[in-house]
């Protein structure tokens, strides 16, 4: 458990036990790691992307922790930095693909319908979905995290929900 | 909603688990990021535009008929041999990660059972790095970085290695209380440090691991390490005569 407390030219230091801080960010980077990587993973993301893109995304909160920790949600907002880093490298091989005139390449398939569907919605809805029923912020939270209004993110769940519903439809109840 | 959320959830616990890579990595990712800004978006921009000016001028001055781009490489540092597992020469180790360094990892080193071969190192390191450890009894317990350039590292490896021989034989020593600073001469390239450690308190003996101690006595070595000193530590130099 370790975080740098001061830095100049010369010397840096670490404060490796007692200062709250470092110890909060370790505790909460454990807790939260492997939950972010399998969203990712049921996302579409294959496995080492998804380590890289959760590893980006905690390594900007660890960057600004100090403000970080003070939001209502740190876990809101590290996984809006890391569906805003999946959008980017989305488009990055959505525009590969286009340039090298291949075509399009279909988003992995998983057992779980559900997830493909949410990986199918819209960079917004998906965080707000994934916001509000996985991580279970109210809706004044993710309007928080998303930096938009209560109304947008209630719209934004409605019109998810609407996508999703076939999804939900298709499944078949128990005997 | 109850049933989507419940989806989720199934799907997210039937995922593959990954487990988080070291905070290190985090870190790394962080000092790369700072390094790299300077050549992307505004900083690249900054750049190009004030080379641009500066040949323009030059251009108008009539200094300048023409413009040559030249890409130099840095020559490649000669080919080290390492030691590992002899029981002679320097001791190779890597340069702890900030982020891993913690107090009990650094105060590990043990210099028993020490081999007949003196601590000893190369003469001409191009940096230092210095770990200095505050001991047992320090609450919390923080470890500080240093660092030397090439100049200080080689004035501090010739104070080093001036050094004598531990003495033989019974020796009344002050209390130890496990204070220390690991020093890692770096030699240009990727190759390995090479550590010696400086005791701070007890007998102060300078050693690497495996190797014979020396007595840190010379006043060279006292003042070269009080200038890479945290400001905490030089109150523990010059060490003992």
């Amino acid at each position: 458990v370790a975080e740098i407390v001061s830095a100049d030219a010369r010397s840096w230091s670490l404060s490796v036990q007692g200062s709250g801080k470092g110890v909060e960010f370790e505790l909460w980077y454990q807790a939260e790691f492997g939950r972010l990587a399998r969203v990712m993973i049921r996302l579409g993301v294959d496995r080492e992307d998804a380590a890289d893109l959760a590893g980006e995304a905690f390594s900007r909160a660890l960057q600004r922790w100090s403000s970080v920790s003070e939001m209502e949600s740190p876990t809101g907002w590290v996984y809006r930095v890391a569906f805003n880093v999946l959008h980017r490298l989305e488009r990055r091989r959505a525009l590969e693909r286009r340039v090298l005139a291949k075509r399009s390449v279909p988003v992995p398939r998983h057992d779980v319908p559900v997830w493909d569907a949410v990986a199918q919605l819209p960079l917004r809805q998906r965080t707000a979905v994934v916001l509000h029923y996985l991580l279970d912020l109210p809706i004044r939270q993710v309007a928080s995290v998303m930096s938009v209004k209560e109304g947008t993110v209630a719209a934004t769940l409605a019109a998810a929900r609407r996508a999703l519903q076939p999804v939900l439809d298709d499944r078949e109840d128990p005997p | 909603m109850t049933d989507l959320k419940q989806q989720l959830n199934n799907g997210i616990k039937s995922a593959p688990a990954i487990e988080p890579p070291p905070i290190g990595s985090l870190l790394e990712r962080t000092r790369g990021r700072r390094r790299r800004r300077w050549f992307t978006g505004t900083g690249a921009a900054v750049i190009v535009a004030v080379t641009c000016l500066a040949v323009v001028v030059d251009v108008e001055r009539g200094h300048v008929t023409n413009v040559k781009i030249a890409i130099e490489t840095a020559p490649s540092s000669p080919p080290r041999t390492l030691a590992h597992g002899a029981n002679y020469g320097p001791v190779y180790a890597t340069i702890p990660d900030p982020a891993m360094a913690t107090c009990s990892a650094i105060s590990a080193l043990s210099n028993a059972p020490a081999s007949p071969a003196l601590t000893t190192i190369d003469p001409d390191p191009t940096g230092v790095v210095a770990v200095w450890n505050p001991g047992m009894n320090a609450r919390p317990c923080r470890v500080d970085f240093s660092r030397g350039d090439a100049v200080e590292a080689q004035a501090l490896a010739a104070a080093i290695l001036s050094e004598p021989a531990f003495p033989p034989g019974g020796r009344s020593c002050p209390a130890d209380f496990g204070r220390n600073v690991n020093l890692y001469f770096s030699y240009g390239g990727d190759g390995p440090a090479e550590i010696v450690q400086q005791d701070l308190s007890g007998c102060e003996p300078l050693f690497a691991p495996g190797r014979a101690s020396r007595l840190a006595g010379n006043m060279a070595t006292s003042s070269l390490l009080a200038s890479i000193a945290p400001p905490s530590y030089r109150s523990y130099l010059p060490l003992n005569p």
